[in-house]
């Protein structure tokens, strides 16, 4: 039903958008590129169940969608739906704050090991996933403004311009608030004896 | 929990399919931007024209006022500073800045940028506005037409109007040989002695003028005048051309026969 033909797959998101337009099922090929990604992103902000996650990701897909022809062309597609994915979990999460089942995201589904790794991980993987694991504990120790902006440093990995666009705030801004963070970071590191590992 | 690593891909598909989603066309983003811009613009000229009024209206205070009220300096500024003009056009401003953080770039810039982008713009704005003349027309088409909205500023007029503390205002009526008759805001008939008054050399009196006047009441509606300046500041010692007739600050001119009286009418 859904098989897409192959030259698809060679596309860049920002052309799938330009054909997504006109063709829903191109649109099916950047949801799956970015399942996976957004769940975990999501996750990592409402700090609810997967069930939950999921029925975010619809909007955020359903969102994106409808304002296909509001895609900024100097964006990239990535950093566009990263920023509905915050917006609507932020939203989420201010909504019901109160009703949220909190769910540590180590714990979730066998723990953040499970969705970076497979069975058959290297050592070397597998360390730098407890490392990253133990990384996303201290940042949730971190106040929320300070979690959401090293959540998409160090564990979504963004870099700063895309950071700016997610978040919707200056690169300075960026940058000052990275830097803070990464301060207090280190502080809890340091209680805990892993500094070395940032 | 779904299983499947695509189901919400291919249930947001499906969903796309089944309710016929169809993304919001190009010509809604292209009108709601242009209409946010639109709006930023009016808001710029409001703030700016606000702007421009407030240092109309600072620049005009006298303040040799403060002295015959017995007040200090910063009280009398504290007192006359239009503040109604000063909170528009923080306001408005405040307005104008948000309005462009919501602009699709908006949030790249600095906030310090934004601020002093803005403020440059309508600091230019103003001053052109001040410049034309446009501020104190302004000022004057909302103070005039708006019922009540004196009542929210310092009012100039006022604080002129207060002969038993040495400040008299108002239009020349008649020039005698030693004085004028001055009718003040408030419809009222002054016999100003102008004997030994400061007046500018070569600068003569005439009827129709507006002058403030700072001296001495001597009597029921009676003033000797120790100076007189032009109404408007920016009028310096030029009295200028006596104003058109039916000024609206004063109403009707008076009658003729009581020119010289003390008559309030």
């Amino acid at each position: 039903m859904f098989e897409l033909d192959n030259q698809w797959d060679q596309k860049t998101d920002e052309e799938l958008v330009r054909l997504s337009v006109a063709n829903d099922d191109c649109f099916y090929m950047l949801m799956q590129r970015y399942e996976e990604k957004l769940i975990r992103y999501i996750l990592r902000i409402v700090k609810a169940n997967r069930e939950t996650a999921e029925d975010i990701l619809q909007e955020v897909f359903l969102k994106a969608y409808k304002n296909l022809n509001g895609f900024d062309d100097s964006l990239k597609f990535s950093s566009w739906v990263y920023r509905i994915a915050h917006n609507e979990s932020i939203s989420y999460w201010r909504k019901n704050q109160k009703n949220v089942d909190f769910v540590s995201i180590d714990k979730e589904e066998n723990g953040l090991a499970k969705t970076l790794t497979g069975e058959d991980d290297t050592q070397a993987e597998a360390l730098a996933n407890e490392r990253k694991e133990k990384i996303e504990e201290l940042i949730g120790k971190l106040p929320d403004y300070y979690q959401e902006i090293l959540v998409l440093r160090y564990l979504e990995e963004k870099d700063y311009d895309e950071i700016s666009d997610i978040l919707q705030k200056p690169i300075g801004t960026v940058s000052a608030l990275i830097h803070r963070a990464k301060k207090k970071l280190e502080m809890e590191a340091g209680n805990m004896n892993i500094q070395d590992w940032l | 929990m779904r299983d499947n690593k695509s189901t919400i891909s291919q249930m947001v598909l499906e969903k796309i399919k089944k309710d016929e989603v169809k993304p919001i066309p190009k010509w809604h983003f292209v009108l709601k931007y242009g209409f946010l811009w639109l709006i930023i613009i009016i808001f710029l000229i409001c703030a700016s024209a606000a702007l421009g009024v407030s240092y109309f209206e600072i620049t005009d205070i006298d303040w040799e006022v403060p002295s015959f009220l017995g007040m200090g300096i910063l009280n009398y500024f504290f007192f006359v500073l239009p503040y109604f003009w000063v909170l528009l056009f923080l306001a408005i401003g405040v307005l104008a800045y948000y309005n462009f953080l919501a602009t699709p770039k908006g949030y790249k810039f600095p906030r310090y940028q934004i601020v002093t982008f803005g403020v440059l713009i309508l600091v230019m704005v103003a001053a052109a506005f001040h410049y034309f003349g446009t501020s104190q027309m302004i000022r004057d088409t909302i103070r005039d037409n708006i019922p009540g909205f004196h009542r929210l500023m310092h009012n100039k007029e006022e604080v002129w109007n207060r002969p038993d503390e040495g400040l008299l205002a108002g239009k020349i009526n008649e020039v005698q040989n030693n004085g004028v008759v001055v009718v003040t805001f408030d419809h009222t008939k002054w016999q100003v002695d102008t004997t030994n008054t400061d007046i500018p050399d070569g600068k003569e009196l005439s009827v129709g003028q507006m002058i403030r006047i700072v001296g001495e009441k001597t009597g029921d509606n009676q003033f000797v005048a120790q100076s007189i300046k032009p109404w408007k500041k920016d009028g310096g010692l030029q009295f200028g051309p006596p104003p058109t007739q039916n000024n609206d600050d004063f109403g009707p001119p008076p009658p003729a026969e009581n020119n010289g009286s003390q008559t309030k009418y």
